[in-house]
C-alpha cells in the first residue's frame, strides 16, 4: 500500500510542515530530486530507502516539518 | 550530464507529485482528515481522461469530464463517508482506516477493469523531445508537467490567500467553532475543498502525463 508515490507525497506533507501548502509542494520535489539524484552514487533498488531514511533522520531534528512556522 | 538530466527528471516527477502532496495538506488542514483516499480519486481522473480520449472524445471534454467525476467523487466520500463517521464521534485513527479502505478499493477496481499495466496517453504531440542546453532531453509531456503543475499551485495558493472563499475556509480551519460562531458555516467547507483539490489535480494530469497503474499506489 505505501508505495512511493502516495508515500512521497505523505511524507512531503508532513516534512513540508502540516498544512503547509508552500511546504509540500516544495518537500515533494526535494524528495523526488533526493530519489533521482543518489542514482548517481547507489543503484536504483536503494534510492527510495535511503531518501526515506534521510527522511527520518530530519524528522528527528525537524518534527514540526520545514515550513510550519509560516502557517 | 547524466546528473542534469536526472535533475530535470526529478523536478518533473516532483512537480507531479507536489500537486497530490498539496492535496493532502490542503484537505488536512481543513478538515483534520487524513485523505489518503485522495490518491485513488487522483489515479481515477487520469483512467476517466485516457477512457474518454480511447473512446474519440477530444482532449478537452475528456480533461473537463475528469475533473467533474473526480470532484463528484470526493463529495461523495465526504457526505457518504466522512461526514457519516464525524457524526458518529468517530476517531481519527478509524477515519483513517475508512480512508485507507476507500483506497484499497478505488485501487482494486482500476486494476480489475483496466489491468494493471501501464497506460500512456495516445497523444503525439506529448512525445515530442526537446533538448535543453546539450544531452538533456524533455518530451512536451515533462514540459506541460512541470508548468500546469506550478499553475495549479499558484492558483491554490492565490484561491487560499486572495479570495474570501479560501479564507473562510482557512478561518474554519483555524477554528471551526470560532468560525461558526461567526456564521461562516463549517459545514460547506469540506466539500468546497475537495471541489478545490480535485480541479488543481486533474490539471495536473495533461495528456500523456501520466502512466497510470493503479497497483503503483
Amino acid at each position: 500500500m505505501a508505495s512511493p508515490p502516495l508515500l512521497t507525497a505523505t511524507i512531503a506533507m508532513i516534512a513540508g510542515g502540516v498544512g503547509s501548502i508552500t511546504g509540500a509542494f516544495v518537500l515533494a520535489i526535494v524528495i523526488t530530486e533526493l530519489q533521482n539524484m543518489s542514482l548517481l552514487v547507489i543503484p536504483g533498488e536503494w534510492s527510495i530507502g535511503v531518501t526515506f531514511f534521510i527522511f527520518v533522520i530530519f524528522m528527528l531534528f525537524r518534527p514540526t516539518g520545514l515550513f510550519a512556522a509560516a502557517r | 550530464m547524466l546528473a542534469l538530466q536526472l535533475l530535470c527528471n526529478g523536478i518533473v516527477t516532483g512537480c507531479a507529485l507536489g500537486i497530490v502532496a498539496v492535496s493532502f495538506s490542503f484537505v488536512y488542514a481543513t478538515i483534520k482528515i487524513f485523505h489518503v483516499a485522495h490518491a485513488g480519486v487522483y489515479t481515477i481522473g487520469g483512467y476517466v481522461a485516457w477512457s474518454m480520449l480511447a473512446h474519440g472524445f477530444p482532449a478537452s471534454v475528456a480533461f473537463v469530464t475528469a475533473i467533474v467525476v473526480c470532484t463528484a467523487l470526493g463529495a461523495l466520500i465526504q457526505s457518504q463517508l466522512y461526514a457519516r463517521l464525524e457524526r458518529r464521534r468517530a476517531t481519527h485513527l478509524v477515519v483513517l482506516i475508512a480512508s485507507l479502505g476507500v483506497l484499497a478499493v478505488i485501487q482494486n477496481i482500476l486494476s480489475a477493469v483496466f489491468t494493471a499495466n501501464i497506460l500512456q496517453f495516445n497523444l503525439p504531440w506529448g512525445s515530442e523531445v526537446f533538448h535543453l542546453g546539450g544531452n538533456v532531453r524533455l518530451t512536451m509531456t515533462q514540459i506541460l508537467t512541470v508548468l500546469v503543475s506550478l499553475t495549479a499551485y499558484a492558483g491554490v495558493m492565490g484561491f487560499s490567500h486572495g479570495t474570501i472563499l479560501g479564507k473562510q475556509i482557512r478561518a474554519v480551519a483555524s477554528n471551526p467553532f470560532l468560525a461558526e460562531i461567526t456564521r461562516l458555516r463549517p459545514q460547506p467547507g469540506p466539500y468546497l475543498c475537495h471541489g478545490n483539490r480535485i480541479r488543481t489535480c486533474v490539471l495536473a494530469r495533461h495528456p500523456g502525463a501520466a502512466r497510470f497503474r493503479p497497483a503503483a499506489l
